[in-house]
């Protein structure tokens, strides 16, 4: 420990002239942080900020790896009575002063937005594991990089690479039945133990090489290795709520609705869940698909090429209620499709064809989690959300109310947010939703990591714009009514196999009435 | 006693390049080894491979007692290094970086640190990094004698140094050198460096170890002979092993015998040559190591 303190004190002699600008750059950063968030939205455009911090602590990083370089045969280090220990713990002491500036700063700006250590102590540490990762692979890269215009380089190669590489090998999501928040975690954990022990395999024995090769192996081993495992990952964390529903594709509509077959007389295996045969009003999906678009050889000339997309997303996108997670389409066949953009099947037209898929996706549940009469100044708490009655006012012969509700997000937890709804139980009628969210106090930055939210202060305007910001209600509704929070909870996970034959695009469309099928 | 360094059929490769083949050396305790051999003859692999910074092929080196492959933390507090590749920590002085050695060291010995640093007139509270190449060197060496190392390892430590830089480095590890119990092996491809220093040698060509001995026995062993014939003779086929670079011509024979012993040469020249009268001339260590070099050249005779 005696040498690592020693270390550790020679790369601060060393590194001060970075580690000022470093502080700088994090205090200017915190101190527009703290401001007016349009304010601080033009000054991190005009400056790039979080850019700049990152590229200040990369390059910091890469300083302080390579000041005792562990490449080649040069270093001052490697001839003394060093023990390799203790250098890697004076760099890990290094890099955990750099970690608590950064996150004593995340601290002071969280303070400043009036949250309370306890509301977001939890996601700041929760927000420390892809920073890590961030760390842990760049102190890799400077390793085996002589130089630090080398690091650099590499640094962005990676970043290309990964960019490259991550629709092919991305394993985590093959985990069925868990929630997107695991997924990210077992990403991020299946990348940070691999790296932390070529850190350590690389400070044990100098072995750059060996580590570098290591590092490709293992890359592509979480990367890879998973995804091209041929069964099933474990299904694990959320029980299988859903049963078996049949559904039959109706004809076209002539409407011009989503969804539906003209003469092929298709047929769809649903599994749902019963939340998703009887979905609450405002409930609330998360879905996706996968499938394979199979066309005929003339088709399959034509669809070549980049424009092409295929987007199961409308299919979906015509029950209430369901959004998208977002994701990708396909572009060559035999298309394999996995979740859906925002265009339908638009290239597809006059194009014969069979489609086989799967949708899944999780299911909530709401309970109520609290409820207050709607008068003026009333407050509604529950953990890091807030819904406010404003005012009530008489606008002839109607009550205008106008309601705010504010969210805070604090890294990246595995936490849903209750709806805050306008409910009048009696009449069994709710006024769900909300009409606009505004970011109004967004952190951007706070660790190494500046492009990860580390909070959100989110904003949610009821609907009804027109009327400033209120709502025009009866009185008699409004005094049945309450101010509602519904709290999502998780019950499960749903699939859907969907296999349709001989189909031609022109006529894909959902029948409405073909809703029926799939709630009854 | 345990030499300072043994090295025993040392090989290592670079890929398909053998760099070092087969070396077999050692350094006894308490003398000047000058480890002699031209640019690429596998100087520095053969040091790095000492300093455990390279892993061998084959074979099997010891430093003070421990094997090369195991020389760790504590085997570097008794072992000095210098080198003309070593990278100095140039953002610090000359102070801080003393400052950072001292510790590492038991033995560190501040007063002879401060000798060191005035003798070679270095600036205390400079960067590293605004040093001369020479102060540079200068600074190593006082980073790597201020502990009194048991064995000290340098590698081309005068290469590109001017003659008085280099004087004064080497008078200052001489002074420091008379004070105790200590084994140097210095490397080097320039023979007047290390001439005056050595009293062992090893010369190294292509990987090889050609000679390693006292430089006392290689310079009685190395005469630089003359003969003298009374009349033409033919060249003897083939020449005695032992004579290097031999040639004739007319009534003039000259070698350089490698196994010089008065009696045996002259005996040997008779054996040849009927009526001739042999002179030996003594060789300079420069002169011995040319003499190697172009036989191994050569493989033979310049004749």
């Amino acid at each position: 420990m005696r040498q690592a303190l020693l270390i550790f004190k020679k790369d601060l002699r060393c590194l001060w002239p970075e580690l000022i600008v470093l502080y700088a750059v994090l205090t200017v950063h915190t101190a527009y942080a703290l401001r007016d968030s349009l304010e601080r939205e033009e000054i991190n455009q005009a400056l790039n900020l979080p850019f700049v911090f990152l590229l200040t602590v990369l390059i910091v990083i890469g300083r302080l790896v390579q000041q005792d370089s562990l490449l080649g045969t040069r270093a001052f280090w490697q001839t003394r009575p060093i023990h390799p220990g203790s250098l890697l713990m004076a760099k890990v002491l290094s890099l955990a002063c750099l970690l608590a500036a950064a996150f004593l700063s995340a601290c002071a700006v969280l303070l400043t937005f009036g949250l309370s250590p306890d509301q977001f102590l939890t996601g700041l540490l929760d927000a420390l594991l892809p920073q890590l990762n961030l760390i842990t692979v760049s102190v890799l890269l400077a390793a085996v990089t002589p130089n630090l215009p080398t690091y650099v380089a590499a640094w962005l190669g990676m970043q290309i690479a990964m960019l490259l590489t991550q629709d092919l090998g991305n394993f985590v999501a093959r985990i069925p039945r868990v929630t997107d928040y695991t997924r990210e975690f077992v990403w991020q954990v299946s990348v940070l133990f691999p790296g932390l022990l070529l850190v350590a395999h690389q400070y044990w024995t100098r072995r750059t090489r060996w580590t570098l090769a290591g590092s490709i192996i293992a890359f592509f081993g979480v990367v890879f290795t998973p995804s091209l495992w041929p069964w099933e990952l474990g299904e694990v964390f959320l029980p299988n709520v859903s049963r078996e529903v049949q559904a039959r594709l109706r004809g076209a509509a002539p409407d011009g609705a989503f969804l539906a077959l003209r003469e092929s007389g298709g047929e769809m295996l649903i599994r749902a869940a019963p939340e998703i045969l009887r979905p609450l009003p405002g409930s609330d999906f998360t879905v996706g698909m996968a499938g394979e678009l199979q066309v005929d050889a003339s088709t399959r000339a034509s669809l070549s090429g980049p424009s092409v997309r295929i987007d199961a997303g409308g299919i979906l996108d015509a029950l209430p209620g369901f959004h998208w997670a977002g994701g990708r389409s396909t572009t060559a066949p035999p298309l394999q499709m996995e979740t859906a953009g925002p265009a339908a099947f638009d290239d597809l037209v006059e194009k014969p064809g069979s489609l086989r898929g799967e949708i899944h996706g999780r299911v909530y549940g709401y309970r109520l989690a609290g409820a207050v009469r709607v008068e003026a100044g009333v407050r509604l708490d529950k953990g890091w959300a807030t819904a406010l009655v404003r005012s009530v006012s008489r606008e002839g012969p109607q009550v205008k109310v106008v309601l705010r509700s504010r969210q805070i997000q604090v890294g990246r937890q595995d936490r849903e947010f209750p709806r805050v709804v306008l409910a009048n139980s009696a009449r069994k009628e709710v006024v769900a939703g909300t009409s606009q969210t505004r970011s109004s106090s967004t952190y951007s930055g706070g660790l190494v990591s500046a492009f990860r939210r580390v909070a959100q202060d989110r904003v949610l305007l009821f609907p009804a714009e027109e009327n400033e910001g209120g709502l025009l209600l009866d009185d008699r509704w409004l005094a049945e009514a309450e101010l509602v929070f519904l709290e999502p909870v998780q019950k499960g996970w749903f699939e859907t196999k969907i296999h349709i034959s001989d189909f031609r695009t022109r006529d894909i469309t959902f029948d409405p009435k073909a809703r029926s099928a799939w709630v009854n | 006693m345990t030499p300072a360094v043994e090295a025993d059929r040392l090989t290592h490769r670079y890929g398909r390049q053998e760099a070092v083949s087969e070396l077999s050396f050692q350094v006894p305790e308490s003398s000047i080894y000058a480890f002699l051999g031209p640019n690429g003859a596998g100087k520095t692999t053969t040091i790095k491979i000492l300093m455990n910074l390279l892993r061998p092929s084959g074979g099997h080196a010891a430093v003070l007692g421990i094997p090369s492959s195991r020389l760790g933390p504590e085997g570097l507090q008794n072992i000095g290094y210098v080198s003309e590749n070593q990278k100095l920590p140039e953002s610090m002085t000359l102070d801080q970086l003393a400052a950072f050695c001292a510790p590492l060291y038991p033995k560190w010995d501040d007063s002879l640190c401060s000798t060191l640093v005035q003798r070679f007139d270095l600036p205390r509270r400079q960067k590293i990094s605004s040093f001369s190449r020479g102060m540079k060197m200068k600074t190593a060496v006082v980073m790597s004698l201020a502990y009194r190392p048991r064995l000290l390892i340098l590698d081309e430590p005068f290469s590109g140094l001017d003659p008085v830089v280099r004087d004064e480095i080497i008078e200052g590890m001489l002074e420091i050198a008379g004070r105790g119990e200590w084994s140097v092996l210095v490397s080097s491809h320039d023979l007047s460096e290390v001439e005056n220093l050595a009293d062992h040698v090893g010369f190294i060509r292509q990987g090889r170890m050609v000679v390693s001995e006292p430089l006392e026995s290689l310079q009685r062993r190395f005469r630089e002979v003359e003969v003298t014939l009374a009349q033409p003779c033919p060249q003897p086929q083939p020449w005695p092993a032992a004579w290097l670079r031999a040639r004739i011509s007319e009534r003039v024979v000259r070698f350089v015998d490698s196994e010089y012993d008065e009696a045996r040469t002259a005996e040997r020249v008779h054996q040849l040559f009927d009526d001739a009268e042999a002179v030996a001339s003594p060789m300079s260590l420069r002169e011995i190591f040319v003499a190697l070099a172009r036989e191994e050249r050569h493989g033979g005779t310049d004749a």
